[in-house]
């Protein structure tokens, strides 16, 4: 095993090999320049961006999360409450209650908006963490996604902020295929850079022996309590690129299929890696869309079969096959350096500053 | 007496969540599956009822039970058996995949738009108790409900093979070491779940006017969140937090002021969070349990 490879060459080698075939395919697609596949291959990254998010804590932790896509709603609808343009906000919030009026007389420009969007959120699934990190297994499980159920109700039945099912509409579009690569590097370069520090090192520890990891005097709470934030936030971040991408949205954008999805995407790509964040979403992406476009208008000597559903169903049964046949996912849980460092070794610099993070992958 | 009429209302809700939430928990004890294709097989059982609508009654009900049980016993051994020694998080994943396949499977097959049902027209008949309403159709919940009850009861305690189930629920390892057939106790819960499945659709359907693809997605929550919050791997927990589930929100439904009702479902939610802040292992903790 790699063992003297230092962190940070670790982190850039994963950041690098993970990233260099996004930045490949996002300009093979900007030069194809067709209009539906830029369009696809924008939604495949900022989905990998809620993915990331969910890997970071629950890859890490081992704790299901039906919960981060809330966070995803709730960073959308923030960032579009703030950067609408205050002009049109009057007529799209008649009544909006008293105390929050004062959204109503700003508007910023969506980068900052996507930045408060981000703050406010981490700060939400802080307070919301403080409790939620407590439980584990099938509660925590219940205990997301009844908070999923709490903002998707909330979200849908509070028409004078959110205006309900009547969707957000009026959202600066301003997300492009470039943003959204770029969100998903940094959503990449963070989620390595936090399980290569001590802290996710600790969180990982937790999934993997609770009680030795008690033993050597990690606060379980505590590790995974910041693992929830970052995944959070980084989750917030795909949330409100998507927001100011699709431009019209509404709760069930962001409710149970797309946590069905996304969980899908990670479970498929081997829990436990980054790399499998990656490489599920990638793979489910591709394969949704061909068999999309089989079902919309044929495809070479298929020819088109039309019925509502079958996309979503050979999908998922794609899905139990994998499932079924490789349980651990296509990367069984390994990162792609796995097979770079064993291959390679003594190629890599060697560090000095062992002790400061024990390398055991 | 209107409090009266409400807790009435709400002990008829109650009685079928109790009756939903058995069927997934039973399964959940036998192999720590949360099966999320339970709500679907209850879709299915709605459906199945709209393909027999013209047959005599037994029929119908023989029938549903039937089509039922064959999906659920399929279901255990196509999907979930491969995965069964997988990670709880695979197979939770698995039946998120499986309950989409057969939604949208549905989806395929009946259409996007809902069907209608036939209406049983005896069930919604109104009887009045002095200035009690009390439905045909709650008092046949409520005698069902009671009768699946016993008889499951009876048959954990008293056969050979509730006595197998009983016992893979407390140790499914040491219950194979002595010589209990994992295959057949698991094959047999998937039977019984399926059964309780049929006979919830049954109840659930006589009361609605139609039934979509999307039908099942709704029912498999609340059952989900019933047997955590009773108690996972305690069957006497799960029949408490399915019942506890419909009384809440139906008391919530009659009792928030008129602006906060639409949120009701929001607070019923945060009732089970803050239930489970409290109570990780849930109201009635089965020993050895892990959660």
């Amino acid at each position: 095993m790699g063992n003297s490879v230092s962190t940070w060459s670790r982190w850039a080698w994963l950041t690098g090999l993970l990233v260099a075939p996004l930045i490949v395919l996002t300009v093979l697609v900007v030069v194809l320049n067709d209009i539906s596949l830029v369009q696809r291959g924008a939604t495949a990254l900022i989905l990998m961006v809620v993915v990331i998010g969910l890997h970071v804590f629950s890859g890490n932790s081992g704790v299901i999360s039906f919960g981060t896509v809330a966070f995803a709603m709730i960073a959308a609808y923030t960032s579009a409450l703030i950067t609408i343009p205050a002009a049109q906000k009057p007529s799209l919030f008649p009544s909006m209650p008293g105390f929050l009026s004062w959204i109503l007389d700003f508007s910023v420009p969506v980068p900052l908006g996507i930045l408060i969007a981000v703050a406010f959120t981490a700060f939400i699934a802080f307070l919301v963490g403080i409790p939620l990190v407590r439980l584990s297994g099938l509660a925590a499980g219940i205990g997301t996604l009844a908070f999923l159920v709490v903002v998707t109700v909330i979200v849908t039945k509070w028409k004078s902020v959110t205006r309900g099912e009547s969707t957000m509409v009026g959202v600066p579009k301003e997300t492009t295929i470039w943003w959204a690569l770029a969100g998903a590097i940094l959503a990449i370069a963070i989620a390595a850079m936090y399980q290569m520090t001590r802290r996710g090192r600790r969180l990982i520890a937790t999934r993997e022996d609770d009680k030795a990891s008690m033993a050597i005097g990690i606060s379980i709470p505590v590790e995974r309590l910041w693992g929830w934030v970052f995944g959070c936030s980084i989750a917030a971040l795909g949330g409100a690129l998507y927001g100011h991408y699709i431009a019209t949205f509404s709760a069930s954008t962001f409710g149970f299929a797309l946590t069905f999805f996304t969980l899908a995407m990670l479970v498929i790509g081997g829990l436990g890696s980054l790399s499998g964040a990656v490489i599920g979403v990638l793979a489910v992406q591709i394969l949704s869309e061909f068999l999309r476009t089989i079902e919309t208008q044929g495809l070479g000597p298929i020819p088109q079969i039309e019925a509502p559903g079958l996309t979503e169903m050979v999908l998922a049964l794609i899905m139990l096959l994998v499932l079924i046949l490789r349980p651990q996912g296509l990367t069984a849980g390994r990162e792609v350096t796995d097979w770079i460092h064993r291959r390679k070794p003594s190629q890599a610099p060697v560090a000095a500053e062992q002790s400061d993070v024990e390398v055991d992958a | 007496m209107v409090w009266l009429q409400y807790v009435l209302d709400a002990i008829g809700t109650g009685a079928l969540y109790a009756l939903m939430t058995l069927g997934l928990a039973l399964v959940f004890s036998v192999m720590g599956l949360m099966n999320f294709a339970y709500g679907q097989l209850i879709m299915i059982g709605g459906f199945t009822m709209i393909m027999l609508r013209d047959q005599p009654w037994f029929v119908l009900i023989a029938g549903t039970i039937l089509a039922v049980v064959l999906v659920s016993v399929l279901m255990e051994r196509l999907a979930f058996r491969p995965v069964r020694h997988a990670s709880a998080m695979t197979m939770l994943i698995t039946s998120f995949a499986l309950a989409q396949f057969l939604q949208q499977a549905a989806r395929v097959a009946f259409g996007a738009n809902p069907k209608p049902l036939k209406q049983f027209d005896g069930l919604s008949k109104q009887y009045e108790l002095g200035s009690l309403r009390i439905s045909t159709m709650s008092i046949v919940t409520l005698v069902v409900t009671i009768i699946v009850l016993v008889s499951l009861a009876l048959l954990l305690r008293r056969t050979n093979i509730g006595i197998q189930l009983r016992a893979s629920t407390e140790d499914v390892e040491m219950a194979a070491l002595v010589g209990i057939k994992s295959n057949r106790v698991i094959a047999a819960a998937f039977v019984i779940s399926g059964t309780i499945a049929a006979i919830v659709a049954m109840l659930f359907f006589s009361s609605r006017t139609n039934v979509s693809w999307s039908s099942g997605e709704s029912i498999v929550l609340i059952a989900f969140v019933g047997s955590v919050i009773g108690g996972l791997g305690s069957m006497v927990g799960a029949a408490l937090g399915g019942f506890l589930m419909g009384f809440v929100y139906t008391m919530l439904n009659a009792l928030l002021p008129m602006e906060l009702r639409v949120f009701a479902d929001a607070f019923l939610y945060l009732l089970v969070i803050v239930v489970l802040l409290i109570r990780p292992a849930g109201l009635v903790a089965a020993k050895g349990v892990r959660v």
